[in-house]
Parts: structure tokens; C-alpha cells; sequence
């Protein structure tokens, strides 16, 4: 024998902890799986036997645009296949329940793997939808209760549109190619559109808007956008410029050109927004211009306001970075590498993290912090990265 | 059987039946080939559990079981034994894990990345349990592909040497080799990590 049979029991054990809804889920994606592949199938054998050389390739161009791309009025149309629902409520995900409301509705359920694959609409990096609305309208009911305890964030995406659920019943009606009507039953709803997904619209209760990608907002019902509470330090995002164009600073930063870019925004605060993609650019720009007193305020205001962003994780370490090697505030840090952790407490920065917050600790004199944080390390971490360094300061 | 034309999105997923994953010991008997729904049904928490055993994160998993079923959708007509069924349904699964490994080793090793590991999800073991298994799910993702299959199958799976020959798709001699040679490095790095006293006790012969 070559496994501690109490290891192997508890692998065992870990692996049966696969729900019944894990399986419904799995069994939707297999469905699709088999319908792509089969609408694959049948689009390349009509094409080899109907099609010359240059129609192939027409087809071709007009079948791989993107989602919302202008579509030619002489380019075809890809087809969508019927999937015959019924009106009930059917169960998509522990958060919440889905009706498919009309007979050519669409809907395909995203696995991590699609997830990661599909990046756009995703509302910015790293926020992507767990449903994606293929065709026709679908309506969805979520679990508030769900959503405010912090669970998984439930999206749902249309086209280039992206649908945050804040608990809710709303409907997705993908009727034309790169236009999604959203309505809002109960509850409201965070709507984002376009490739960065930096304009956002709040659609409360009998609300409804049509949307595309270039961020226009086609006849949308009255919203009010989502206010913001004022960031803390000097670094002062606007809070209404939700869609506000690509500013000079923004291109001069995607070429690397920091020392401009940071000259350029400081002369008009007001071209930073307030949404993730901008605060993290800001905190780059200033950190890689050398302000990295500069870097904190985006940092914090990502942190604390877009906590349940995938991308708070990651600011949250910087920040603590940005603390502890460029502006020697320790105990700063420390609490920066811990809120790390509490946002995302498997992810992969975890360890790191926890590394980083027995230096910050060590660093500020909190020597009992220090020592706590680094028997911590050692239990969860026995063969980490800094085991060796750490391993002293648990005593 | 045509899981296309049906609807699957109002299926119940019946769970007495597909409540075996522990291991193939477990299987149900099949009189005659299932249809697609029913062999979904009592096999898909199998494929996820031996996914799972053989030490991939659960978001893969999911995938796994997916790839896995849409391949048993195209083959199921050319099954001829009913009784071989869940040992078809491991050879996939257990290739369909080794490819996803060896694409993500490579994107890793593209990207300068260490694999990302799951938390280790066993309550009820007691503490030092759940360290040694963190150490033996770290031990595996450094070992290579061939070599982490094979020795998973043996002594996870506790499949026979045959068994372990034919999931893996190559010779008997190549998976006794493989098993010692990852028995080797395991031991190793639990020499290393805990001062001998982890997961592992001296191979069998193989």
C-alpha cells in the first residue's frame, strides 16, 4: 500500500460532493455541446455542396463576425435552430431560476471553461455571465437573498449587452442582431454594453431599456445611473461619467507613454470613471509614472466599492504592494494583503497574500500579528512558495 | 435516443442512480445498452468522481464530464457490451483528463505558472488528514502527466496494473515504470515537505 488509507478516504469523500444541480447544469451544456457541434456539421456539409469558393468564404466572414457587429444586408444570416421550452420555471443555477418565455428562445448555460473563453460581453475583464442569451427573450428569476450574501454573481449576457442581476426578475429579449431589450419585473438590474463594458445604466423595477454595443441607449425607459459614494483621497474619479469616450490619457497609457498619461489626467480628473477598467488604469499610470501615493485612492475605491468585481482581488494586492515596497506604510499593507484574502479566500493570490501580509505585519513591529499570520501560512501552506522563510516566524 | 430533439433542460436528474461514484466495484448492471438519458443519469457522478480523484479543479471537472458525455453521445450505438460500460466511460474520462493536463502544463509552462489547486474540501477528516492530502495534491500537480495517471489509477483508483496498463493506453512494464517512477518522486517530496512523515509508505513491488 502507498496512500494512508485516511487520505484516500477523505479524496473520496471530497469527490461525491457533486450536487444534483451540478448535474442539471452539466446535462444543459452537454445539450449544447451536441447542438454546436451538429449546426457545425450540417453548416460545412451545406456549404461544400451548395457553395463555390467565394460564397464559402462570405459565409464564412458573415458566420464569424462578433455578437453586435454591423451585419451587411446582402451577408446571410447564421441560423438559429428552434429549441422547443416550456413556460415553467426551471432551475439554472443555485442563485436562481430560469423561464424561457417564448418558443425560439435560446439560452446556453456557460461553464468556466465557456466563460473564460467568451470574453466578450464581460463587462469588464474578468466579470463574465454565467447564461449567455443566444436567441429570442428569456426571463430570469433570482434569489435576492442569495445575491446579498455574497454569493457567485449571476450574469446573464445578449449580444455585446451584460445583465449584473442585483436579485431580481427580468426578462432578455435578443430580438435583432446587436440590439437586447432588458425589462425589469422586480428587484434591479446593472446593465453594461460594449467590449470594455465601461458604461453601465441601473434598470430598477418597471424599467426597461434596449441597448447595443456602441453604448447607445435605444429608447430606454427612464433610469436614474447609479450613484457612488465620493472616493476618500486625492485621486477623485467622477462618479456620473459612467460612459464617458477613451480620453488621451487612456491611449498614452496603452502605449506606455505613464509620464504622459498621468500629466494628461491630472490636468481633467473628470476623463477618469468610475468603474473598474479606468481605476485600475489610474493606478498604473500613477504608480508607473513614480506617484504611487497617486496609485491608492483607484486602488481603495475598486476595493471597496466594486468588491464583488473579480478584478477587487487582485487591486487589493497591488494596493498592498504599492503600501508596503513604495510608500513603507506596513500595518497598511497588512490590512490591504488580508482584504485580499477576504475577497477572494481560494483564489490564486491567497497564498501570496498571506506571505506578504507575516512581512507587513513583521515590518510594522506587529510581532504576535506577525507570528499568528505565519503559523497560519504554515498550516495551509506546508510546501508554499515561503515555507522556509516563514517557517521561523511561526515560532 | 436523441438528446438533440428532446428536452434535456426539463430533465430530471434522478439521483438514486447515479449515486455510485466510489468506483467501478460500484457499477449498476446493464442489461442492454442504456439509452443516452438513462446512462447520463446513473453515470455522470462516476465520471465526475473519478475526474475529480484524479486531481483536476472542479470548474474542470465540469468540462471533463461534458467532453466526456458528448463522446459517449457519438459511440454509444457501437457498444456491443452492456457490462463494459463504465470502464468505457473511465478509458474516456481518464483520456480526457490527461489532455487537459498536458494542455495546461503547456500553457503553464508558456506562462510561467505553477497549476492552481482547489482547496481541499474534507470536513470531516481531521486536520493532519487534510494537510497530508493538500501535500499529495501538490506532490501530484508537479509530477508528469503520464506518470500522475497512472499512479492515481493505482493507488486512488486501486485499479489492477492490467487495468491501470489499459486506462492509460500503453504497455504493462510502461505503467509499472510509470508508478514507480512517480512513487519515487512523491516520496521525495514528502521527504522534503514533511520529513517523512506524509502521505506515502514504502511502494509495493511493481
Amino acid at each position: 500500500m502507498a496512500l494512508n488509507e485516511s487520505v484516500r478516504e477523505a479524496l473520496v469523500a471530497s469527490s461525491q460532493r457533486w450536487s444534483d444541480q451540478d448535474g442539471f447544469e452539466i446535462r444543459a451544456g452537454i445539450t449544447h455541446g451536441i447542438q454546436t457541434r451538429a449546426r457545425r456539421r450540417k453548416m460545412l456539409m451545406n456549404g461544400s455542396m451548395a457553395m463555390g469558393v467565394l460564397a464559402c468564404a462570405a459565409l464564412g466572414i458573415s458566420v464569424l463576425r462578433s455578437p453586435g457587429d454591423t451585419v451587411s444586408t446582402n451577408a446571410p444570416l447564421p441560423q438559429v435552430e428552434p429549441v422547443h421550452v416550456e413556460e415553467e420555471l426551471r432551475p439554472t443555477s443555485p442563485l436562481g431560476q430560469t423561464a424561457l418565455v417564448e418558443e425560439r428562445a435560446q439560452v446556453k448555460f456557460l461553464t468556466e471553461a465557456t466563460r473564460v473563453r467568451r470574453l466578450r460581453p464581460s463587462g469588464g475583464r474578468g466579470a463574465r455571465a454565467n447564461v449567455s442569451v443566444e436567441a429570442g427573450a428569456a426571463r430570469f428569476a433570482v434569489d435576492k437573498r442569495k445575491i446579498e450574501a455574497g454569493e457567485a454573481p449571476f450574469r446573464v449576457s445578449a449580444d455585446d449587452v451584460l445583465v449584473e442581476v442585483l436579485g431580481t426578475v427580468f426578462t432578455v429579449d435578443r430580438q435583432a442582431p446587436g440590439v437586447v431589450t432588458v425589462k425589469v419585473d422586480e428587484g434591479r438590474v446593472r446593465v453594461s454594453w460594449g467590449a470594455d463594458g465601461v458604461a453601465s445604466r441601473l434598470l430598477e423595477a418597471g424599467e426597461s431599456g434596449r441597448f447595443s454595443k456602441q453604448g447607445e441607449l435605444l429608447e430606454a425607459a427612464p433610469a436614474e445611473p447609479e450613484s457612488q459614494a465620493p472616493p476618500e483621497e486625492s485621486v477623485t474619479p467622477n462618479p456620473v461619467k459612467a460612459s464617458a469616450p477613451s480620453g488621451a490619457w487612456r491611449q498614452l497609457a496603452r502605449v506606455g507613454r505613464y509620464d504622459a498619461a498621468f500629466k494628461a489626467l491630472q490636468r481633467d480628473l473628470t476623463q477618469m470613471s468610475d468603474v473598474p477598467n479606468d481605476l485600475l488604469l489610474a493606478a498604473d499610470v500613477a504608480r508607473l509614472s513614480h506617484h504611487p501615493e497617486q496609485a491608492v485612492a483607484p486602488l481603495n475605491r475598486v476595493v471597496t466599492h466594486f468588491a464583488r468585481d473579480d478584478r477587487a482581488a487582485p487591486a487589493s494586492f497591488l494596493l498592498g504592494r504599492v503600501l508596503l515596497e513604495n510608500l513603507g506604510r506596513a500595518a497598511d499593507a497588512a490590512r490591504a494583503f488580508a482584504q485580499t484574502r477576504n475577497l477572494s479566500p481560494n483564489g490564486p493570490l491567497a497564498e501570496d497574500a498571506l506571505g506578504r501580509e507575516v512581512e507587513a505585519l513583521r515590518r510594522a513591529g506587529l510581532s504576535a500579528e506577525a507570528s499568528a499570520r505565519a503559523r497560519e501560512y504554515v498550516n495551509r501552506y506546508p510546501a508554499g512558495a515561503r515555507i522556509h522563510e516563514i517557517t521561523p516566524l511561526a515560532r | 435516443m436523441d438528446p438533440v430533439s428532446g428536452d434535456p433542460v426539463t430533465e430530471k436528474i434522478e439521483s438514486e442512480d447515479s449515486r455510485t461514484g466510489n468506483s467501478r466495484a460500484q457499477a449498476p448492471s446493464y442489461e442492454k445498452i442504456p439509452s443516452f438519458d438513462e446512462l447520463y443519469r446513473r453515470e455522470w457522478r462516476y465520471v465526475a468522481a473519478v475526474a475529480d480523484r484524479l486531481m483536476i479543479r472542479k470548474a474542470d471537472v465540469r468540462d471533463i464530464v461534458q467532453e466526456v458525455f458528448i463522446k459517449a453521445y457519438r459511440s454509444l450505438d457501437k457498444v456491443e457490451n452492456p457490462g463494459a460500460i463504465r470502464g468505457w466511460l473511465a478509458t474516456i474520462t481518464v483520456r480526457a483528463v490527461s489532455d487537459r493536463l498536458r494542455r495546461k502544463k503547456w500553457q503553464q509552462a508558456l506562462l510561467f505558472q505553477s497549476e492552481q489547486l482547489d482547496e481541499v474540501e474534507a470536513e470531516d477528516a481531521s486536520p493532519e488528514t487534510q494537510a497530508e492530502l493538500r501535500g499529495l495534491k501538490l506532490a501530484l500537480s508537479r509530477l508528469p502527466v503520464k506518470e500522475r495517471i497512472a499512479w492515481s489509477l493505482r493507488h486512488i483508483e486501486q485499479e489492477p496494473l492490467e487495468e491501470v496498463a489499459r486506462l492509460a493506453g500503453c504497455s504493462l512494464a510502461t505503467a509499472k515504470r510509470r508508478i514507480a517512477a512517480a512513487q519515487e518522486k512523491l516520496r521525495a517530496h514528502v521527504d522534503n515537505t514533511t520529513g517523512g512523515r506524509g502521505f506515502g509508505e514504502k511502494g509495493e513491488a511493481e
